[in-house]
């Protein structure tokens, strides 16, 4: 574990399925130099195969004495879906427009398909994935050569590219399967939580493109932050799939509303709700049932009494209350090793829990 | 182990970049060496450890060449499949070879831990992948245990080559008599290992032979040669080590508790065997991820930093039964795959 640890909180019912910070992740890091597959972050249907395909049955992670346990490595064409060319040189000769290669799979393939039957149960929702950053991370324990560690700073988890010799254990290891094989310079590669951003004030891609203003990020040491107050203080943010026993930093608010099922008439059942909770135990664990009461009964208060704290913090009017980043605490650092602190590029995100520094209200956004 | 003796023959004229298809090979002896898989640590590729499940050992052949100023190694091995790492695949894994070497050492009967040295027992490891032809994967490392292995390619100068012809790779090492971290003088102590591609091999992944002592004109250096009774020694084992240690059909103990010794009389030497009986802290099987394996932790660390192994020393035992011991665990290894 590290000193500090910076965490992400997604808010599944905000999350429209946009792919804004699909987009993000994508063009600021992985549309190049045999990154071309990689989503670091991607945004899928549950349920669904997920990407890569399967993701959730490829192993990896710990068992529950904390030994490892075996994974498998995905493949670029069929697990994880190459991008693919159209002959658009074609089309002036008035050919039809094709792909150059027949795509297999992809990372959005099962889009919007979900479980269920429509009209009766039909239903889906969509989860946000990226590195979990975790407290325990199996790609750092299954790597023989020592190239992955964890920020004592941030808690960030990063791939030494110098001593990474592309062996590929970490891909089986991590029971995400979220750190990502380069086969063009033989190295893993993986989500950095945008360290270079998040150290100048700036929130990682993703999160600043969330069109949905589903994600927060901060400090979970910071009782001021988003992120504390959601995971520690109200309980309702829950790490995916805890029985990986990796510790992951990422929370989710899972679905706590959803329209009501239809009876074979098609009449509506009343006081159902379509996304079935055993669904969401499997994914989130048995902490769910109290998070979704917790949810619905702040949502009601919030109603009559316009009083809940929570509901405000998940309506999230204000990006200053969503990111606590505390660039002072970077800058702190850097001086204490001796090193020229850069300047933030965003002043809205200085103030943190060690940074001494008032939280003001400058600027909106 | 009992070691043949290899026999390196001096030749006039350059060797520094003597390919794997010179006439120059032709007034070397041929020798057979044995490489065995390495199970002692295991890793958590899924598809790579059903593979390899039941991984036999190879049969090499070893020629050596030397002069004022360079030896040269040939290893010829045969490989059905031809397989180089594909740029874009994930699951495609290169066939190569790796040689070691201990840095500075001539005690034979102290030599570094066979996976790729321990601390302060320092190897030098070269490292040549099957390539197409507008790569080249050839890499020079130095190490004090599986795990810890640093680049040094611009440190040092060597050659390496490596052919595939009709089933069968020729790989040439060529390195200085004299560099950093070599100094070579009657005797050249090396062990080399081979990856297949197609068994998913790399890194920890291979086979290797144990320490082979090559001469240099005359042989001047013995390698101790510890001898028992293997049947007697079998039922020693299996009372003093099976509850920690797996080996061949024995799975008492769980799976992480202590190095695997299902290979160890194929890569070990007599006198590593015996040092590990009497003095277990004096080498700790270096790359055990302790994050990996958080219930057994094979070592704890002194005041100073030094490693300690939590196996107690079998000092107290009579000679007999612990040459017995060493006896039983020299029999320990894969079966050679026969072509």
């Amino acid at each position: 574990m590290s000193r500090r640890q910076l965490a992400m909180v997604i808010d599944l019912n905000k999350c429209l399925g946009c792919q804004s910070c699909t987009v993000a992740c994508k063009t600021m890091w992985t549309n190049r130099d045999g990154r071309e597959y990689m989503y670091w972050n991607n945004v899928e249907t549950y349920p669904g195969q997920g990407y890569p395909k399967n993701w959730q049955k490829l192993g990896g992670g710990f068992d529950q004495y904390g030994e490892i346990l075996e994974g498998v490595t995905p493949e670029i064409d069929e697990d994880y879906g190459m991008p693919w060319d159209f002959n658009f040189e074609e089309i002036a000769l008035a050919k039809e427009l094709l792909s150059k290669a027949k795509p297999t799979y992809g990372p959005n393939w099962d889009e919007d398909e979900g479980g269920g039957e429509f009209p009766k149960d039909n239903y889906f929702f969509y989860i946000p994935r990226m590195c979990n950053h975790c407290d325990d991370p199996a790609c750092l324990s299954s790597c023989p050569r020592d190239a992955i560690f964890k920020r004592d700073e941030d808690g960030v988890v990063l791939v030494d590219l110098e001593r990474c010799e592309g062996h590929r254990y970490c891909v089986a290891g991590c029971p995400y399967k979220k750190v990502f094989f380069n086969p063009k310079v033989s190295k893993s590669e993986k989500c950095n939580m945008c360290f270079p951003l998040v150290e100048r004030g700036l929130p990682p891609a993703c999160v600043s493109a969330c069109a949905g203003r589903a994600r927060f990020v901060g400090f979970l040491d910071d009782k001021q932050s988003a992120v504390y107050k959601l995971v520690h203080q109200f309980g309702v943010a829950l790490p995916l799939l805890p029985q990986t026993g990796v510790k992951p930093n990422v929370y989710y608010i899972p679905p706590f509303q959803s329209p009501p099922l239809f009876d074979s008439e098609g009449k509506i059942v009343e006081g159902s709700s379509r996304v079935p909770q055993d669904e969401l135990e499997k994914l989130f664990g048995v902490e769910v049932f109290q998070a979704v009461r917790i949810l619905q009964d702040e949502k009601k208060k919030h109603q009559q009494t316009q009083q809940s704290e929570l509901m405000k913090i998940l309506i999230a009017t204000k990006h200053q209350e969503m990111f606590r980043l505390d660039a002072n605490y970077y800058q702190l650092l850097a001086r204490q090793k001796g090193k020229n602190p850069l300047t933030p590029l965003e002043k809205r995100y200085k103030a943190g829990k060690f940074t001494n520094v008032a939280f003001n209200d400058e600027g909106s956004s | 182990m009992a070691l043949d003796e290899i026999r390196a023959v001096k030749v006039p004229g350059d060797l520094s970049t003597v390919s794997a298809s010179s006439k120059a090979w032709l007034s070397a002896r041929s020798h057979e060496i044995y490489l065995y898989p390495q199970t002692t640590i295991r890793l958590n590729d899924a598809l790579a450890n059903e593979l390899n499940a039941n991984a036999m050992g190879k049969k090499a052949k070893l020629k050596a060449l030397y002069n004022e100023t360079h030896i040269a190694y040939l290893l010829q091995w045969k490989d059905d499949s031809h397989n180089i790492q594909e740029e874009n695949k994930i699951n495609s894994f290169a066939d190569g070879f790796a040689a070691q070497m201990p840095t500075h050492k001539q005690d034979v009967n102290n030599l570094p831990y066979i996976g790729m040295g321990n601390s302060n027992q320092e190897v030098v490891v070269y490292l040549k992948k099957e390539t197409n032809e507008t790569k080249i994967f050839q890499r020079a490392f130095v190490a004090e245990g599986f795990g810890s292995l640093t680049r040094i390619n611009e440190k040092i100068k060597y050659f390496m080559d490596l052919q595939y012809k009709n089933g069968t790779y020729k790989g040439v090492l060529v390195r200085p008599l004299y560099s950093e971290y070599e100094n070579v003088k009657d005797t050249d102590i090396i062990s080399f290992a081979i990856y297949d591609g197609q068994m998913r091999n790399r890194d920890g992944l291979k086979v290797l032979s144990s320490w082979q002592l090559v001469s240099l004109g005359q042989k001047t250096q013995h390698q101790v040669t510890i001898t028992g009774d293997a049947y007697n020694g079998k039922y020693l084992v299996k009372e003093h080590c099976a509850t920690c240690h797996r080996y061949a059909d024995v799975e008492i103990a769980p799976r992480f508790m202590a190095p695997n010794l299902s290979n160890v009389g194929g890569y070990s030497i007599d006198t590593y065997l015996m040092q590990s009986l009497n003095d277990p802290d004096a080498v700790v099987v270096p790359g055990y991820n302790l994050n990996a394996h958080k219930n057994f932790e094979w070592y704890t660390l002194d005041e100073n930093g030094k490693k300690k192994s939590i196996m107690p020393s079998f000092e107290w035992m009579d000679e007999k039964s612990k040459n017995d011991i060493v006896a039983y665990l020299k029999t320990l290894k894969s079966q050679i795959q026969m072509p």
